[in-house]
């Protein structure tokens, strides 16, 4: 049933000129090459400025694409028509109140039998209530949802991996190299790019072959000296739960292998709030990952290997 | 058996976290997954559960909290990101996306602050950089400053502070970007 209301939805988006999505991230802000701005072509790729925010995505068409927009504009029209309702609403309630003191006393005292403290300003926010863990606390109906979403804009495509049988499944951003990152794709497949080339555009580095299903999250070993002692770990629940680390860069090594068996799950935490940039959120706090096995229910701290190279394969 | 990969984990093979009986068959079952420096979050169907990292010499210690969403939807992403200054007075917190397109954010401790619809469709992917968070759904990519995140937060905390009823606790509605990813003609 899900599978239906998924092809009906993509079918939709086909229909409506943009493709389904399955996992996105923010890479960063961009700045404008200097060829974008001689030949004035940074309009074009939307690239407007130092607001301009750079999208990696997983989807359809394409498998994976870079997406720019300027982020600053939005947040300017958005202040603009805000101060713009606030004003409309001004004006019209001072020339309601001028044209009809009846009706205004009439809302004051509505409002004064409502309790309405700070007045419609107020009772028109939603208001929360907190409460204890287990309880449930609000009502979905009563939130704030009064206001419709955030009307959406079409992103500028800076960039894409096209390969039509192939579609882009889930992303992972390297926390310590900006615009390094790995995704899965529906071919099992696992990618390794690089979002912010030097050349720019969104180059595909390494891909590893036959992780159907995998899951990815990079981790760090602090004494690496090769890409900051950064790592990919790919954990494959169809092949019995292989676990395998990889080194970073074109020609990276497999560092280790493991199997951790097919109800296992990947788990890396999120970089922290508010670090900035990925080469800041690194020097904060190392990569780290996690396994939870779904069998026992626990959870290990996920480490690189200190030893040499694994050749055998820790079986369980 | 993950005490043979001794290559991979900690050199006391101690898992941090260990389930009691009734988490094993949970564990399973989980539709969403995160973790942080912090803990880790799970959840099934409208019910979450969080629990922070520990030693795993009591196994059946419960997770530290526990709630379920309000309203008929069901959760489909987690995030949860901690704040980069830790003792600062803000605390991390825990993001969550609904098959209904709204996100929730609650503390670790599962004190709700705020529920905002950003998206028509389910929110399929939660993830966070340094500097924003993103909310995927099938259709549209929205991104959150973090900015925005950080002041919610503290306008939270200040609440709390103050000693003001939670009645009266009216939150701002994220500065939300959103964006359609145009096809392609291939």
């Amino acid at each position: 049933m899900t599978q239906h209301v998924q092809s009906a939805s993509s079918r939709d988006l086909r229909r409506a000129g943009c493709t389904a999505i399955a996992d996105a991230v923010v890479v960063g802000a961009v700045q404008p090459r200097l060829h974008d701005v001689l030949s004035g072509t940074g309009t074009a790729r939307g690239v407007h400025g130092p607001g301009t925010v750079l999208l990696l995505t997983a989807a359809e068409v394409p498998s994976f694409g870079t997406w720019a927009g300027p982020e600053s504009e939005m947040s300017v029209l958005a202040a603009v028509g805000t101060l713009a309702v606030s004003a409309v609403s001004a004006v019209g309630g001072a020339m309601l109140s001028l044209l009809s003191p009846w009706g205004s006393r009439a809302a004051e005292r509505e409002a004064a039998a409502a309790g309405a403290g700070f007045g419609q300003t107020q009772s028109r926010r939603s208001v929360h209530s907190t409460g204890m863990p287990g309880r449930p606390t609000v009502e979905e109906g009563q939130e704030n949802e009064e206001a419709p979403p955030v009307k959406a804009i079409s992103a500028v495509r800076d960039a894409g991996l096209y390969d039509p049988p192939r579609v882009g499944r889930t992303l992972a951003l390297c926390p310590g190299r900006p615009g390094l990152a790995a995704g899965t794709d529906s071919l099992g497949r696992v990618i390794l790019m690089d979002a912010l080339p030097p050349g720019g555009g969104l180059a595909c580095m390494r891909v590893f072959k036959g992780h159907r299903n995998a899951q990815i999250a990079f981790i760090q070993d602090t004494a690496g000296i090769h890409l900051g002692g950064w790592h990919l770990a790919i954990l494959t629940p169809a092949r019995n739960g292989q676990l395998e680390l990889w080194q970073l860069g074109p020609g990276g090594d497999r560092v280790a292998r493991a199997r951790c068996g097919r109800n296992t799950r990947l788990l890396a935490p999120w970089p922290l709030l508010g670090a900035g940039d990925a080469a800041t959120a690194a020097t904060v706090i190392p990569g780290k990952a996690y396994i939870l096995d779904g069998n026992t229910g626990a959870l290990s701290a996920l480490h690189v290997p200190t030893k040499e190279p694994a050749q055998k394969v820790t079986a369980g | 058996m993950l005490s043979s990969a001794y290559l991979f984990f900690d050199s006391d093979d101690d898992p941090l976290i260990q389930y009691g009986e009734t988490w094993l068959e949970e564990a399973s079952l989980l539709t969403a997954v995160c973790c942080s420096g912090a803990g880790v979050a799970f959840s099934r169907g409208q019910r979450v559960w969080v629990s922070s990292f520990q030693p795993a010499d009591e196994p059946q210690q419960p997770p530290s909290a526990f709630w379920t969403v309000p309203g008929d939807a069901r959760v489909t992403a987690l995030a949860w990101p901690a704040c980069c200054r830790p003792g600062c007075g803000l605390d991390s917190c825990l993001l969550i996306g609904t098959s209904s397109g709204r996100v929730l954010v609650y503390t670790p401790s599962g004190r709700h602050i705020l529920t905002q619809r950003v998206h028509d469709a389910a929110v399929t992917s939660l993830s966070c950089s340094g500097s924003d968070v993103c909310l995927a759904s099938s259709e549209h990519v929205a991104t959150v400053p973090v900015l925005e995140l950080q002041a919610l937060l503290r306008s939270a905390a200040l609440h709390v502070q103050r000693g003001r009823p939670d009645d009266e606790w009216a939150p701002e509605q994220l500065n939300v970007h959103k964006w359609c990813v145009p096809g392609s003609s291939l």
